[in-house]
């Protein structure tokens, strides 16, 4: 990976809640880099922070009870200049003028991410206006042209219509166009398909895929759904409550998958020859207030060995293959 | 929106109601036959004339002009009260835009010409007070303030409840924990109980213009505990929709996504406390008139003009006097209708 290549650096990120019950680790030490042009899977059940440490890239985790307790967040601009986000206040002008122009964001229900009160014709100019300094005018031609982007057909008329009047695919595709308005570096997309049904679940996967190829630009696409992953991704990490498992690109991770919670991930997806009942991870996420002393995921694991209870375990690289289990030490680390 | 109110028939009469109300109190001075304070010696405690309009006269003829016989008074020789009698040989023709009084109305209209009235004579059509004034004169101008009153007060309550509500609501945490516990402080005293203590701190020797004001700012000033409490419940299922969070990643700035974005979704429910509010100042004003901690003579409102009323006695003789009331309730019921016809537009489960 070189240096020039890459357009974001997480390292050690760490975001906890603190509230009335204690402190939450939503986020627990993270690393990854996101390569220009291309794109990263992030994978992990519900709650596990995918979420979170998405919306810490652009400084949105829920406030005020979570804050970034350490690391870094290196955005490279195109100058080659490199700022850190972690750093920038919450608020400041900076990361606001990051938000939606560098980094844009897609989420889960189009149903509630439109405001229902404005249409969507001014829902793309407001973005559009806080961005680039042209007039009314142009802002609608800009607009036009994005829904025309996102295969809207008869796109004036939709600039005058509420987001009532349209259906859920239609709205994830006006959702899509604020997203892409400004041309951002990096899309992060948080599990945009799940409230879709299957078949327009395809079309917007196509539909985000060749976009990111027309517009060059890095995409972060968050999802449970091990399909997607395969099908729209070059690189993937695996989280487990609020840490990473286990880094590798796509096809390696596909291949061979090395961590017991993989495993355990691919072993539950349907398959067209699967029989009789479908195999789950036994067990649930752990009480986020009492997390074991040693490897997070011990208590369901199929595998789990003495040490596992005693140590979290590091990262063993097995080349480009990064995976956070003590099977794979080979007495390193003990 | 507009076709579904228009669906609630009672809510639309009441609208047209109160617009004609309100127009009518606005050009008060041309409505109203008479000024607010212009007395007539020889017609004290006059009865209603509304009941005696005719347009057939004694010998049955029809007459396409309604008139009226000329009211005159005459001492009852027992109690010493006059007694009114129609004047048999007098007959007075109602016109309309008939040339009365002069007036400056709005501070620039000047003209003598009004609604109705008669040339000759007198029409006293709701009775006269004590003093021998146009009761129905006076509810117009009164109307003035009680009508009034309610739509300042609601500017006002508007105003501090929404800042106030959005601020609490937005921010969260502890600053929203500080404005709740003083909402419901205000909200724990009864709330006559504080306008009166209120009122009474105004100098009664203030003009009434000013002792006017003042009862509008204790209105708004208390009033908006329950609205900010409304919208506060509101901005803080708003604050956390994707929506908001939608716009925060376009990097819109706080003050606009409060003003773009959650403002608009709540204008809806501010909208309708903010008419269900006007009543309850309405009738708070009339209360304090009527206790005489609110508008002072020379100044009238519909509470005052029923403080002639504090006499059982005054009611069981002249009964008209009572008429105010009448006005006082059917503003209010209008309100309230189209409040409620409103918070039925806005509930997205009614049908």
């Amino acid at each position: 990976m070189e240096e020039n290549n890459v357009l974001v650096d997480v390292r050690d990120l760490a975001v906890y809640f603190h509230i009335e019950q204690g402190i939450v680790k939503a986020v627990d030490g993270v690393n990854f880099k996101i390569e220009k042009g291309k794109s990263l899977g992030v994978v992990g059940e519900s709650g596990c922070g995918k979420t979170i440490t998405a919306l810490s890239l652009l400084l949105l985790h829920p406030q005020p009870e979570g804050r970034i307790e350490k690391g870094n967040i290196f955005f490279y601009s195109d100058s080659g200049d490199r700022i850190d986000i972690a750093k920038l206040g919450i608020n400041s002008k900076q990361i606001r003028q990051r938000r939606g122009n560098d980094i844009a964001m897609i989420f889960q229900e189009p149903m509630m991410s439109l405001n229902p009160v404005l249409n969507i014709g001014q829902q793309l100019m407001e973005t559009i206006r806080l961005h680039q300094k042209v007039d009314k005018k142009t802002a609608n031609k800009i607009a036009v042209e994005a829904l025309e982007r996102v295969r809207i057909s008869a796109p004036e008329r939709r600039m005058k219509e509420y987001p009532f009047q349209l259906s859920g695919g239609m709205r994830q595709r006006v959702m899509i166009a604020i997203a892409l308005s400004c041309n951002p570096k990096l899309l992060i997309a948080d599990e945009p398909t799940t409230a879709l049904d299957v078949t327009i679940e395809a079309e917007i996967l196509k539909l985000i895929t060749d976009l990111q190829k027309e517009l060059g630009m890095s995409m972060m696409m968050i999802t449970h759904d091990l399909g997607v992953i395969g099908e729209m991704t070059d690189d993937v990490v695996v989280m487990y409550v609020g840490k990473i498992v286990e880094k590798a690109s796509t096809k390696r991770l596909f291949d061979e998958p090395l961590h017991p919670y993989t495993k355990a991930l691919f072993k539950s997806r349907p398959e067209i020859r699967t029989q009789g009942r479908l195999s789950s991870i036994k067990g649930s996420v752990p009480n986020p207030y009492m997390q074991p002393k040693g490897c997070s995921f011990e208590p369901r694991c199929e595998v789990a060995m003495d040490i596992c209870k005693k140590k979290a375990p590091g990262f063993f690289d097995l080349g480009e293959h990064l995976v956070s289990c003590w099977k794979y030490s080979d007495g390193e680390g003990l | 929106m507009w076709r579904k109110f228009l669906k609630h028939r009672v809510a639309v009469i009441a609208s047209v109601i109160l617009i004609s109300l309100y127009t009518v109190v606005i050009f008060a001075n041309f409505f109203a036959p008479y000024g607010m304070l212009t007395s007539y010696k020889f017609h004290t405690y006059a009865p209603p004339q509304v009941t005696k309009i005719n347009f057939f006269d004694k010998e049955g003829n029809f007459h396409i002009r309604p008139f009226i016989y000329r009211q005159v008074a005459a001492r009852d020789p027992k109690t010493l009260r006059f007694v009114y009698e129609g004047d048999l040989k007098q007959k007075d023709y109602i016109y309309f835009f008939v040339r009365g009084e002069p007036y400056t109305m709005l501070g620039f209209i000047n003209s003598d010409i009004h609604f109705f009235g008669v040339k000759e004579g007198s029409l006293f059509l709701l009775g006269t007070d004590i003093i021998g004034r146009d009761l129905l004169s006076r509810i117009i101008f009164g109307g003035r303030v009680s009508l009034s009153i309610g739509l300042i007060g609601v500017i006002i309550l508007l105003i501090i409840g929404t800042i106030v509500g959005t601020i609490s609501g937005y921010y969260g945490g502890w600053i929203d924990n500080f404005i709740q516990r003083i909402i419901e402080i205000i909200r724990t005293i009864p709330q006559v109980a504080l306008w009166m203590a209120l009122a009474s701190i105004i100098p009664k020797e203030w003009p009434s213009i000013y002792v006017y004001l003042g009862i509008v700012i204790i209105f708004g000033l208390i009033g908006w505990a329950g609205l900010a409490r409304e919208v506060r419940g509101k901005v803080l299922a708003i604050r956390r929709s994707d929506f908001i969070l939608a716009a925060e990643v376009s990097g819109a700035s706080t003050s606009r996504i409060i003003a773009k974005h959650i403002i608009p979704n709540v204008l809806s429910h501010i909208i309708v406390i903010a008419t269900l509010s006007i009543p309850i100042m309405i009738i708070g004003e009339a209360a304090l008139s009527f206790l005489g901690l609110g508008i002072k003579p020379p100044m009238t409102s519909w509470g005052l003009l029923l403080t002639q009323l504090r006499e059982v006695q005054t009611l069981k003789h002249f009964p008209w006097l009572i008429s105010p009331a009448l006005f006082l309730v059917v503003s209010v019921l209008c309100y309230n209708f189209i409040g409620d016809a409103l918070r039925d537009v806005n509930d997205p489960h009614s049908r």
